[in-house]
C-alpha cells in the first residue's frame, strides 16, 4: 500500500459511527462504558438511522460501576439497548475495544484502543481501524465475520441474557452473509486472547522473521515488566522502543531500571503532545520491524502480562488488528511527531504512576446474579447461590429504588435457579424506570441483610421490544422495497402495505389531535425576488401598539411535529435510499444481469440477501390489490377534503405527494394497475394538490390556498417539489401518448399546465440543471433514461410557457375581481399577496421568454401592487429593475422620468438623501438626451431636498 | 463536530480526532438557568448589561431618528455605533466639567471610548473614529433589544430580520428624548456629525449636559420612562408563569417591592439586604421588612428566587469540594470520596461554632429523620409530626437555621481543605433549605410554587429535591447515604448531563472531570456564588428616576416621586 494512504485525517468516532444509516445492530465491546455518554450521545444517532439491535459488552467489575455511579444519569439502559457484564476471574479484565455495525448489505467494524466514553472516543490520544464492508467491496468481510465469531463465543461462554442472546440472532437472521466463512488476507489478521495467548499469535504472524526493531507505545506496563521482556525474549530485536507518556503512564520505573541495565536493547522515550490540551495517551501501538516488512498492531492490549501473555483461562479478554506492510515507511506517520527522537537515559525524567489497587474480591460469591428481566409483566431471573451465611431464613430481590422494594424469593437452595415471579401492580409503575436489582437475605427478625450479591439492571424486555417495533425492522426492509421498486412476494407487499397504512395519517380526526394547521397562518414572507437581495438598511416601522398576544411561530411547530414523526425518518431513510441505492436499483432491475454468471460469484456470493433477491416484480393478491388501490383512493379523497388540506402540514402535503407518486408507480409496474388507471390516478393526485382547470385559482380555493403560496418555496424546494411533479406529469405523457388517446391527450395537456402554473407561482420556473441529481434517481425510479427524461421534462415545461402565463395571468385577473368583494383585511393581504406573487411567476417566465416589453410593462404594475400591500423591499428592488429595462430598451428618457417620479416620491416621503440621489440620476440622464423640462424639474426638487438636507449633510451624504 | 477528520475507512490505523472545538463555558451544573427565568418573568425589562434607564429613551429615539433618515446605506447598526458613539463621548465630557461629576457607570462602550476621550480630551474638536468599540452588530442596542421588546417599546418584526418597529410609547420615549436634547447646538446639526470626522469638544459638553446617563430625572424624558418601566398601562400583574401572557407588568411589582422595602429600611440597603427581604419578608417574625398585602404574591416568587439561589450555591459548593478532594487524591472513586466524607466530617464540632447543639455522632450512623428534628429542635418548634414543624419552621427568619447566616458562614469559610467547615455548613444549609421547602410546598401559593417545579430532573428542581430527600427519609437513610446520593445524582450525574448538554450545543468539552473505569480524574476546579438578581441594575434605575437617594451607608430615603410611584404600585395592585 501506497504511503499516502497512510497519511489519513484523524478519525471522528462519532462521524465513523453516524456515516451510515442503513445499520440494523451494533455490537460494542469494551471495558467501561460511561453508559451516560452512550445515551446522550450515541444511542440517539443509532436510533434515528433506523439502528435497533443496540448491545454492549463490558466487564462485570465496571458493569457494577454503572449500576453504583451512573444511576441517577442514565434512563435507557435494558429499555433501548442491552449491557451484558462480562464478569472473568478476579485479577482478570474483559478488556477489548470493538464497535461492529451490520446491515443487510453494510457493515463496520472499528478496532481499538478507546472505551465507550467521552473520553476514549472524542479526547484521549486512543488509535482506532475502521473496516467497512459492502457486497461491492467484499474483500475484507472476514474480518467482520471473524470479530461476529469473536461476539458469539463470548456471549456463549460469559454471556447469560436471553434477550441479548434473541438480539444477536435477529442480527444474524438480517445479516446472514456475517456466518459465511469467506477468504482471509495475511494483510489485515483480527487476533484476539480468548483462546491463545496474543504473542504466540503474533509470533506465528512474523513467521520466525528477523524482526530488527520494536516499538511499544503503551499507557500500561505490568509491575514486573513481563510483557516488555517476553517481546523482547520472542524477537530479540537490536532495539526495543518504549514511548511513555511522563506522569500518566503506569509502569514500575524500578523494574525499567533494571531491564535498562540489563543489555543496550531497550530505549524509553517520552510521548510527545500534539495539542496543548493534556490528553492522555491511551492508545496500544505496536510496530515490529524485520528486514522488508514492517507489522503494526493497535488494539486494546497493553504491555502487560494478562494482555499479552495469556489467554482468557487467566488473563485479559483482548483484540487487537495485525496489519502489515512491505516496507518501513508504511506506518512512520502514526508516530511522526509523537515520539521525543531523545531516549531517555535518567529515568529521574520520567514519571510513571502506580497501578491502581486490586479489586477488594468479586461480589456475587454467596448469591451471583447472572440475569434479570420482565418478559409478559413477569419478573425473571436467573441466578446461582453458592453458599449461604448461617441466619438467613429466607431471600428476597431488592429493587434498588428509593425506598428499596422487596420481591420474596421462594427457593433458596444452592445451586443455579431460574425464578419467574408475578409483578404486584405497585411495583410495575416503579418498573417502567430502568432500575438494578440484587438479591438479599433475610434474617429471623424479618430484617433484610446485605450478602455482598451482585447488582443488576433489569432488561425490561417487553418496554424493549415496544421501544425496538417503533419504526421496526419491517418499516425499513419495506422501504428498501418501496426504493429498490421490486416487491417480490405476498408478504412484501403485507409488510408494506402495514408500515404506510402505519405511518402516514390520511385521517383528519387524527391530525386534529397534532397542533399544526394553517387556519393561524399569518407568515407574510417577502417576496421570493426581494428575499434575494441582501439590503443593509433596516427597515423601521413606526406603529401604534404591538399584539402583545403572540402566537408561537406556527410554521415552527408544524416543522417540528413533522421531523419528530415516525413517518419524517422513515421518509428520510427512503430518501436517502433513493440517492444511494439507484446504481444498485439498474443492475437489479436489468433481467440479464441477474442471470449473469458473474455476479453469482465475488460480491454477491457472499451476500446472503442480495443473493436472495431476484428482482422479480411479484403481482399482489386480489385482496392485497385491492388495500393498496384503497390507500391511493383514500388519499386522493384527502387531497379533495378541504378540512384535511387546511389541517396537514406543508411537509406532509409534499412528502406525501411523493410517497403517493412512487405507491403508484409500484402499483403500475407490478401489474396491479392497468397505464390507464395509472393515468387516471396520478391525474386525481395532481388535481388533488394542485387543483384542476374546473376550479377557481389555488388562492381563491380553501384546499389549496394553504400550500399553493410563494412563501412556502424554500419547503417546496427542500424536498425538490419540483421535479417530482415535472417527472410525474412527463410520464402522464408519455402514457398517454402510447395508448392514443386524443380526448385523454387533451385533458390531460390542460390539467398539466393547470399543474405548471401552480407549480411556477410557488417555486418559480424550474432551474433544470439544479435538479439533476434528483433527476437520476428519478430515471431509476421510472425507469427512464436520465437524459432524455430532463430533456423531455424540459421541453414539455417550455412548450407549454405561454399557456402558463396565460394561466397565471387569467389566475391574477380572477384575483382582482375577487377582492373587489372582499372586506375581511386578512384575505385580503392574502389575495393581494397571491396577486403578486403569480405576476413574479410571470415576470419569471418573461425573463425566459427575454420579452423586455412584457417584463418592463409587468415591472411597473408589479411596483404599484408591491407598494399597495407595503412591500417597500419590494418596490425598490423591482423599481430599479424597471431602470435597468428601460435602459436596456434605449428608453433612457422613460427611465429618466421613472427616476424622477422615484425621487418626488421619496421627497414627498421625507427620505430626503435617497431622493436626492434619484433625482441626481435622473437629471443626468436628462442631461444626456437633451430633456431640458425634465433636467429642469429635476433641479427643482433637487434644490427642495438640499433646502431640507443642509449643505454640510448633503455633501457629507455625498 | 471536531473539523478536519475522516471517516472513510483506510484500513490503517489512526488517531482519533477530539469530538469537540472548544473547552470554554459557565453554569457547568446546568442549574442557573431556573433562576435566570424566574428574574425574566419577575423583572422582564432589566437584564444584567442594561443597569442604565436612559438608554431606553435614547435608543427609542435612534430608531426613530433612522426610520426618519439617515446616511445613505447606512444599517442600523451603522448608525447607531456613530450616535452611540457621540452620546458616550458626550456624557464624559460632561462629566469632565460638571461640578457634580455625574456618574458614567454602565455607560455603554466606556472602556474604548473612555481610552479615546482621555487621549484626545484636551482637543477642542474630538475625532470621531472609535466605531468599534463594541463587537455587537447593533452596537448597545443589541443589550436593549430584548428588553425594549419587554416593555413594548420596540421589536423585531417576526418575518423579517431586518425590520424593526417601534410602538406609540417607543415613538413617545423617542419624542421626549428629543426635546430634552432640542436646544443643543448637536441636535440641530446631528446629521451632519453622523458622518463627520470630528466635533467640537464644546459641542459634546453642552449635549452631555442634556442627555447625560445620570440626568434623567432632570429631564423630560424621565416621566415616559418612568410609565415604561413600571408599566403602569399593562394589563396583567403576575400571569401565570407558563402562560404565553405579556410579563411586563410584573415589573411594577418588583421595582414597587425594592422601593416598599428601601421605604422601611432603617439602615443600609443593597443587595445583600435585598436577598435577604425577600427570603423572609413573607415570615412575620422578620423585622427589617413586612410588605404590603398587595406586594405578597410578587413577594412569594422573589422568595422561590432566592431559595432556590441557596440551593444551587450549595449545590456548587459541594462540586467545588469534590473537585478540590479529586485534585488532591488524584483518581478516585466515588466510594471512597463518601469514605472520606466520613471521616473528615464532624457535625459536632461545627454545630458549635453555629450555635447548633448536635451530637457526636457518624454520618454512617446518623438517620435523616433524627437529624432533621435536631436541627428543628433548635428552632425553638412546638413538637409536632415533621411536616407541621416544617410549616412552623417556614414561617420563621431566626437562627440558627437562617438559610443566609448558613450561607454567609460557608462563603466566609473558603478553605476548600476544611471539609467540615465546608461540607458540613453547605449540608446544614441544603438541610435547612429542605425543611424550609417541605413547609412552603404547603403554605405557598401554587403560582410561586411553578418555579419550585421549574427545572423538572434535568435542571434539579427544588420540588424534585424535595421528594428526593423526602424518600430518602423515608428509606430511613443515613446522612451518609444521603450525601452518596447527593453527590452521585445531584452533582456527578448533573455535572455530566450537563457537559454532554454543553457538549451538543457549542462542540464543547466543559467536563470538569473524567469518568473512566470507575474512577473519577480532576481536570479543573469549580466555582462557586450566587447568580446575577438583576437588583443591582433595578436599584440604579430606580435613582436614575430620581425615586430614592441613598447616603453613604446606603440608607435610603424615598424621594416625593417615589413615594407618588410606590402608592401609584401599590393602588393598582
Amino acid at each position: 500500500m501506497a504511503k499516502s494512504e497512510m497519511e489519513s485525517s484523524p478519525l471522528n468516532i462519532l462521524d465513523a459511527l453516524s456515516e451510515h444509516q442503513d445499520f440494523h445492530s451494533s455490537i460494542f465491546l469494551t471495558y467501561g462504558a460511561d453508559l451516560t455518554f452512550f445515551e446522550d450521545a450515541i444511542l440517539p444517532i443509532l436510533w434515528d438511522k433506523g439502528c435497533r439491535h443496540n448491545l454492549i459488552f463490558m466487564d462485570g467489575e465496571r458493569y457494577i460501576d454503572t449500576v453504583n455511579d451512573l444511576r441517577g444519569s442514565i434512563s435507557k439502559i435494558g429499555h433501548r439497548y442491552l449491557v451484558v457484564p462480562i464478569r472473568l476471574g478476579r485479577f482478570q479484565s474483559f478488556h477489548p475495544k470493538l464497535v461492529l455495525f451490520l446491515g443487510i448489505e453494510r457493515a463496520r467494524l472499528l478496532v481499538g484502543s478507546g472505551n465507550l466514553t467521552f473520553t476514549g472516543y472524542g479526547h484521549n490520544h486512543e488509535v482506532f481501524t475502521c473496516v467497512d464492508w459492502t457486497p461491492d467491496q467484499p474483500e475484507w468481510q472476514y474480518l467482520c465475520t471473524q470479530a461476529w465469531q469473536v461476539i458469539r463465543t463470548i456471549m456463549q461462554k460469559w454471556g447469560h441474557s436471553q434477550e441479548a442472546r434473541n438480539m444477536l440472532h435477529t442480527s444474524e437472521q438480517l445479516s446472514p452473509w456475517i456466518t459465511h466463512s469467506p477468504q482471509v488476507s495475511t494483510e489485515i489478521q483480527l487476533l484476539h486472547s480468548l483462546d491463545i495467548p496474543l504473542l504466540e499469535q503474533i509470533e506465528q504472524a512474523l513467521d520466525g522473521a528477523n524482526v530488527q526493531k520494536i516499538t511499544v507505545v503503551v499507557p500500561f506496563l505490568d509491575e514486573q515488566a513481563a510483557a516488555l521482556n517476553a517481546l523482547y525474549e520472542h524477537f530479540r530485536p537490536t532495539t526495543l522502543q518504549l514511548v511513555l507518556q511522563d506522569h500518566h503512564a503506569v509502569g514500575n520505573i524500578t523494574t525499567l531500571g533494571g531491564l535498562l541495565k540489563s543489555g543496550n536493547w531497550l530505549k524509553i522515550h517520552h510521548f510527545c503532545q500534539v495539542d496543548e490540551n493534556q490528553r492522555y495517551l491511551h492508545a496500544k501501538i505496536y510496530i515490529f520491524e524485520t528486514d522488508n516488512v514492517t507489522y503494526a498492531i493497535t488494539g486494546s492490549a497493553n504491555c502487560s502480562q494478562v494482555a499479552l501473555l495469556s489467554s482468557s483461562t487467566q488473563g485479559n479478554i483482548e483484540i487487537v488488528l495485525l496489519r502489515k506492510a512491505n516496507n518501513h515507511e508504511h506506518f512512520a506517520d502514526l508516530l511522526k511527531h509523537r515520539v521525543n527522537s531523545q531516549s531517555i537515559t535518567n529515568l529521574d525524567n520520567l514519571s510513571l504512576k502506580p497501578p491502581d489497587m486490586p479489586p477488594p474480591g468479586l461480589k456475587g460469591e454467596k448469591v451471583q446474579l447472572f440475569d434479570v428481566s420482565i418478559e409478559n409483566g413477569m419478573f425473571c431471573a436467573s441466578l446461582m447461590i453458592n453458599a449461604l451465611p448461617d441466619g438467613i431464613v429466607g431471600l428476597q430481590f431488592r429493587i434498588s429504588t428509593t425506598p428499596p422494594q422487596f420481591i420474596p424469593l421462594e427457593a433458596f437452595s444452592s445451586g443455579p435457579h431460574s425464578i419467574k415471579v408475578a409483578i404486584a401492580d405497585d411495583l410495575q409503575k416503579v418498573l417502567a424506570r430502568p432500575q438494578s436489582v440484587s438479591i438479599w437475605g433475610l434474617d429471623s427478625t424479618g430484617q433484610p441483610v446485605d450478602m455482598d450479591c451482585n447488582e443488576h439492571w433489569i432488561t425490561h424486555v417487553d418496554i424493549l421490544r415496544f421501544e425496538m417495533a417503533r419504526v421496526t425492522r419491517v418499516d425499513i426492509d419495506a422501504g428498501e422495497r418501496f426504493t429498490d421498486g421490486s416487491i417480490e412476494s405476498e408478504s412484501e407487499w403485507r409488510d408494506l402495505y402495514e408500515t404506510l397504512t402505519k405511518l402516514i395519517e390520511l385521517d383528519v380526526a387524527q391530525l386534529k389531535r397534532k397542533k399544526g394547521g394553517y387556519s393561524s397562518q399569518k407568515s407574510d414572507k417577502k417576496t421570493g425576488g426581494e428575499q434575494k437581495s441582501q439590503e443593509k438598511e433596516t427597515q423601521i416601522l413606526l406603529v401604534d401598539t404591538f399584539d402583545e398576544d403572540e402566537t408561537v411561530e406556527q410554521r415552527e411547530i408544524e416543522e417540528t411535529i413533522f421531523k419528530e414523526s415516525d413517518f419524517a425518518r422513515w421518509f428520510e431513510y427512503i430518501r436517502a435510499r433513493l440517492a444511494s441505492v439507484q446504481g444498485e436499483d439498474t443492475a437489479e432491475a436489468d433481467p440479464d444481469d441477474i442471470d449473469n454468471p458473474d455476479e453469482q460469484t465475488g460480491a454477491n456470493s457472499t451476500n446472503g440477501n442480495k443473493k436472495n433477491r431476484t428482482g422479480r416484480k411479484w403481482t399482489p393478491s386480489q385482496r392485497e390489490s385491492r388495500r393498496f388501490i384503497n390507500l391511493v383512493r383514500k388519499y386522493i379523497t384527502s387531497l379533495n377534503n378541504d378540512e384535511y388540506m387546511q389541517i396537514a402540514s406543508i411537509h406532509q402535503k409534499v412528502t406525501y405527494y411523493i410517497v403517493f407518486q412512487r405507491i403508484t408507480w409500484l402499483l403500475l409496474e407490478h401489474k396491479v394497475i392497468d397505464t390507464a388507471s395509472f393515468i387516471d390516478l396520478i391525474c386525481q393526485i395532481n388535481a388533488g394538490l394542485f387543483g384542476s382547470p374546473n376550479e377557481d385559482p389555488p388562492v381563491l380555493c380553501p384546499r389549496l390556498r394553504p400550500h399553493l403560496r410563494l412563501v412556502w418555496h424554500q419547503e417546496w424546494e427542500a424536498y425538490e417539489m419540483a421535479a417530482y411533479v415535472l417527472a410525474s406529469l412527463f410520464m402522464v405523457n408519455q402514457l398517454v401518448l402510447q395508448i392514443k388517446d386524443e380526448g385523454l391527450l387533451a385533458q390531460t395537456k390542460r390539467q398539466s399546465i393547470w399543474v405548471l402554473a401552480g407549480l411556477t407561482s410557488v417555486v418559480g420556473p424550474p432551474k433544470f440543471a439544479e435538479l439533476s441529481s434528483v433527476y437520476s434517481q428519478l430515471a431509476a425510479w421510472y425507469r427512464q433514461d436520465e437524459v432524455d427524461l430532463v430533456l423531455q421534462a424540459e421541453e414539455n415545461y417550455m412548450t407549454r410557457l405561454a399557456d402558463i402565463n396565460q394561466l397565471l395571468d387569467h389566475w391574477s385577473q380572477m384575483v382582482t375581481i375577487a377582492l373587489e368583494n372582499i372586506n375581511d383585511m386578512h384575505l385580503r393581504k392574502l389575495l393581494l399577496q397571491a396577486k403578486i406573487d403569480y405576476n413574479l411567476a410571470r415576470f419569471c417566465i418573461f425573463e425566459i421568454l427575454q420579452d423586455i416589453e412584457k417584463q418592463t410593462e409587468l415591472c411597473s404594475q408589479l411596483i404599484s401592487w408591491m407598494r399597495f400591500a407595503g412591500d417597500l423591499g419590494g418596490v425598490r428592488q423591482f423599481a430599479e429593475r424597471l431602470v435597468l429595462l428601460l435602459q436596456a430598451q434605449g428608453l433612457s428618457h422613460d427611465a429618466a422620468v421613472s427616476l424622477f417620479a422615484q425621487g418626488v416620491n421619496l421627497f414627498l416621503s421625507g427620505k430626503h438623501s435617497e431622493a436626492a440621489a434619484k433625482l441626481n440620476q435622473a437629471s443626468i440622464l436628462a442631461e444626456q438626451i437633451n430633456d431640458d423640462p425634465l433636467l429642469k424639474r429635476c433641479k427643482q426638487y433637487l434644490n427642495y431636498t438640499e433646502f431640507f438636507l443642509g449643505t454640510s449633510g448633503q455633501i457629507q451624504r455625498q | 463536530m471536531a473539523t478536519s477528520t475522516s471517516t472513510t475507512p483506510t484500513l490503517n490505523p489512526v488517531w482519533i480526532a477530539p469530538i469537540y472545538d472548544v473547552t470554554t463555558g459557565e453554569d457547568f451544573l446546568g442549574l442557573r438557568a431556573v433562576q435566570g427565568r424566574i428574574v425574566d418573568y419577575l423583572l422582564p425589562g432589566i437584564i444584567t448589561i442594561t443597569p442604565r434607564a436612559r438608554y431606553y429613551p435614547f435608543y427609542s429615539w435612534l430608531l426613530v431618528e433612522y426610520a426618519n433618515d439617515h446616511p445613505k446605506g447606512w444599517s442600523l447598526g451603522d448608525f447607531i455605533h456613530r450616535r452611540e458613539q457621540i452620546f458616550a463621548l458626550a456624557n464624559l465630557a460632561y462629566t469632565a466639567i460638571a461640578q457634580d461629576a455625574p456618574d458614567t457607570t454602565g455607560m455603554i462602550g466606556s472602556r474604548e471610548l473612555g481610552k479615546h476621550w482621555k487621549n484626545h480630551r484636551e482637543l477642542t474638536r474630538i475625532p470621531l473614529r472609535v466605531d468599534k468599540y463594541l463587537g455587537a452588530l447593533l452596537g448597545g442596542y443589541n443589550a436593549y433589544t430584548g428588553v425594549m421588546q419587554a416593555l413594548a417599546l420596540a421589536r423585531l418584526n417576526e418575518d423579517n430580520d431586518n425590520k424593526r418597529e417601534v410602538s406609540s410609547k417607543g415613538q413617545e420615549l423617542a419624542s421626549a428624548f428629543a426635546k430634552a436634547i432640542k436646544q443643543t447646538k448637536y441636535y440641530k446639526e446631528r446629521t451632519g456629525y453622523d458622518t463627520a470626522k470630528t466635533i467640537p469638544r464644546a459641542v459634546l459638553e453642552e449635549y452631555g449636559e442634556k442627555c447625560h446617563l445620570s440626568y434623567l430625572s432632570l429631564s423630560s424624558d424621565r416621566d415616559p420612562t418612568l410609565e415604561a418601566l413600571f408599566a403602569f398601562d399593562a394589563k396583567d400583574q403576575l400571569p401565570l408563569p407558563n402562560s404565553d401572557m405579556p410579563t411586563r407588568g410584573n415589573m411594577r411589582g418588583t421595582l414597587g417591592l425594592i422601593l416598599d422595602m428601601m421605604d422601611q429600611a432603617q439602615e443600609g440597603f443593597h443587595e445583600d439586604e435585598f436577598r435577604r427581604s425577600i427570603t423572609y419578608g413573607l415570615c412575620p417574625d422578620y423585622t427589617p421588612y413586612q410588605p404590603a398585602q398587595v406586594l405578597r404574591p410578587i413577594l412569594a416568587h422573589w422568595q422561590m428566587f432566592q431559595l432556590r439561589e441557596y440551593y444551587v450555591y450549595a449545590l456548587y459548593n459541594l462540586w467545588c469540594y469534590f473537585l478540590n478532594w479529586l485534585k488532591c487524591e488524584g483518581r478516585q472513586s466515588l466510594r471512597t470520596f463518601c469514605d472520606h466524607l466520613s471521616e473528615a466530617v464532624d457535625l459536632a464540632s461545627l454545630g458549635n461554632e453555629l450555635n447548633l447543639k448536635l451530637p457526636t455522632r457518624s454520618l454512617a450512623d446518623w438517620p435523616l429523620e433524627i437529624w432533621f428534628n435536631t436541627l428543628l429542635d433548635q428552632q425553638d418548634l412546638p413538637q409536632s409530626d415533621l411536616l407541621g414543624r416544617c410549616e412552623a419552621f417556614a414561617r420563621q427568619s431566626q437562627p440558627p437555621l437562617n438559610e443566609d447566616d448558613l450561607y454567609w458562614q460557608s462563603n466566609n469559610s473558603v478553605n476548600l481543605d476544611e471539609p467540615t467547615r465546608y461540607v458540613g455548613t453547605t449540608w446544614i444549609l441544603l438541610s435547612a433549605l429542605y425543611l424550609r421547602l417541605r413547609g412552603l410546598q404547603a403554605v405557598t401559593s401554587e403560582d410561586a410554587w411553578y418555579w419550585a417545579r421549574n427545572g423538572g430532573i434535568r435542571r434539579r428542581s427544588l420540588n424534585r429535591f424535595v421528594e428526593d430527600m423526602s424518600s430518602h427519609l423515608e428509606a430511613g437513610h443515613t446522612i451518609l447515604e444521603t450525601l452518596h446520593w447527593l453527590f452521585r445524582d445531584y452533582i456527578i450525574a448533573q455535572h455530566t448531563i450537563t457537559a454532554l448538554e454543553k457538549w451538543h450545543q457549542r462542540s464543547a468539552n466543559t467536563f470538569h472531570f473524567n469518568y473512566e473505569d470507575g474512577f473519577l480524574e480532576w481536570v479543573k476546579d469549580g466555582q462557586s456564588g450566587f447568580s446575577a438578581s438583576r437588583f443591582q441594575q433595578a436599584y440604579t434605575m430606580l435613582a436614575d428616576l430620581g425615586l430614592f437617594e441613598a447616603d453613604e451607608n446606603w440608607i435610603p430615603t424615598v424621594t416625593p416621586l417615589g413615594q407618588q410611584s410606590l402608592k401609584r404600585v401599590l393602588n393598582h395592585g
